[in-house]
């Protein structure tokens, strides 16, 4: 049986007059004496200071506290929203208060922290750069003149072998330092033109 | 217009109740009827807890109901007001032992010469009741509180654990053995 079963039996009953179960439970834990004397405590320990009261004059002093916490934000209301401003000085107090705005917002707005929007690239595919080493082709073109050896000047003979008869187109002979013929002088071939 | 007519119903109002009205209106008499619910209680547990002294049972119940005035928002309403009522005292005791410790110590053992020395015959109803509060102010802080708590306050065992921010199972410990602390040392003076 725990302790708190044996304490609400002594609150409530004598030894005497516990049941022959619960009397066989509290002996299992403890004497018959000390079951009369937890009793006799559990009893008297409420009884112990219960005519101690508090002072009355401490409920007057709290009472009193009570009021002025009361009455302190009504004073402060009072003071604040009661009390005649001149016009010149509420004006005077709105432009002291402009140009601290301004500066509260200016130094809002060094101090902010801007936004940098930041592009990951994401890559799927990698190309590998390798580098082929080759060797460098010069491609030159060189001229080369080969000598001729002097072939015999072929004979007409060799090319004609039948000999052609080579008929004379005119009677003159032709005379590589000869001019020509003028019309004038020659009336056969004025003749040529005018038949 | 006397204060009862204004509020007719505020005395029959709960506790969690009065203190909505202390925290948002700075209600008076809704202080009042809390102080007059239970500034004796408190003012009999610092009593049982503080070695018996009336003057430091009355500083630390005005301070007591001093936070109830400043400091109303702190109790959460979920709460059993009574229980954090009890916290707090518990906790300004606390404080006050840490701060008193060393004097505590030297009080204790002269109260341990005059129980050693004294082994009277016969105890009567006056006498039982001085060595009753002699073991129970013999009891370390803990264990005081547990058994003034639970067997002078009238608080349940779950109330205690909550107080004292402790398991029950340690609270049903303490209780045990400051129960058989106690009945030990009056059952060695009590004589039928």
């Amino acid at each position: 049986m725990h302790f708190l079963n044996i304490e609400q039996l002594a609150l409530q009953k004598d030894f005497d007059a516990l049941l022959p179960q619960e009397r066989a439970q509290v002996l299992a834990n403890m004497s018959q004496t000390e079951y009369e004397q937890l009793r006799l405590m559990l009893f008297n320990a409420p009884q112990l200071d219960a005519d101690v009261v508090p002072p009355p004059a401490l409920k007057g002093r709290l009472m009193a506290q009570m009021r002025a916490q009361k009455q302190a934000p009504i004073v402060s209301k009072r003071g604040l929203l009661h009390r005649a401003v001149p016009v010149w000085q509420m004006l005077l107090a709105a432009a002291a208060v402009i140009p601290l705005i301004y500066i509260a917002l200016g130094a809002k707005n060094q101090g902010e922290m801007q936004p940098i929007t930041l592009v990951q690239t994401k890559t799927d595919t990698v190309f590998q750069e390798k580098i082929i080493w080759r060797d460098r082709i010069k491609v030159r073109t060189r001229i080369v003149f080969r000598e001729k050896p002097n072939q015999p000047e072929m004979a007409t003979s060799d090319l004609f072998p039948v000999p052609i008869a080579v008929s004379p187109i005119g009677t003159t002979e032709m005379n590589p330092v000869s001019k020509g013929s003028s019309l004038a002088d020659d009336p056969a071939l004025m003749g040529f033109f005018t038949k | 217009m006397p204060n009862s007519d204004r509020h007719p119903d505020i005395r029959t109002y709960p506790d969690a109740r009065l203190m909505q009205e202390i925290a948002l209106h700075n209600n008076e008499r809704a202080f009042e009827v809390l102080y007059d619910r239970y500034s004796a209680r408190m003012y009999r547990y610092f009593y049982r807890l503080l070695w018996q002294n009336a003057a430091k049972s009355e500083d630390f119940t005005q301070d007591l109901f001093l936070k109830i005035i400043e400091k109303p928002h702190l109790y959460d309403p979920s709460h059993n007001f009574c229980t954090w009522l009890y916290t707090l005292a518990t906790n300004m005791c606390k404080n006050e032992y840490r701060r008193k410790l060393t004097l505590s110590l030297q009080e204790t053992e002269v109260q341990e010469q005059i129980y050693h020395t004294f082994l009277p015959e016969k105890i009567d109803q006056q006498r039982l009741d001085s060595e009753l509060r002699e073991a129970i102010g013999q009891l370390a802080e803990p264990h005081r509180q547990c058994f003034v708590l639970r067997y002078q306050e009238a608080c349940s065992v779950a109330q205690i654990a909550e107080i004292m921010d402790c398991p029950e199972g340690t609270i049903k410990s303490r209780l045990h053995y400051a129960l058989k602390q106690i009945t030990e040392k009056v059952g060695a003076f009590y004589k039928e």
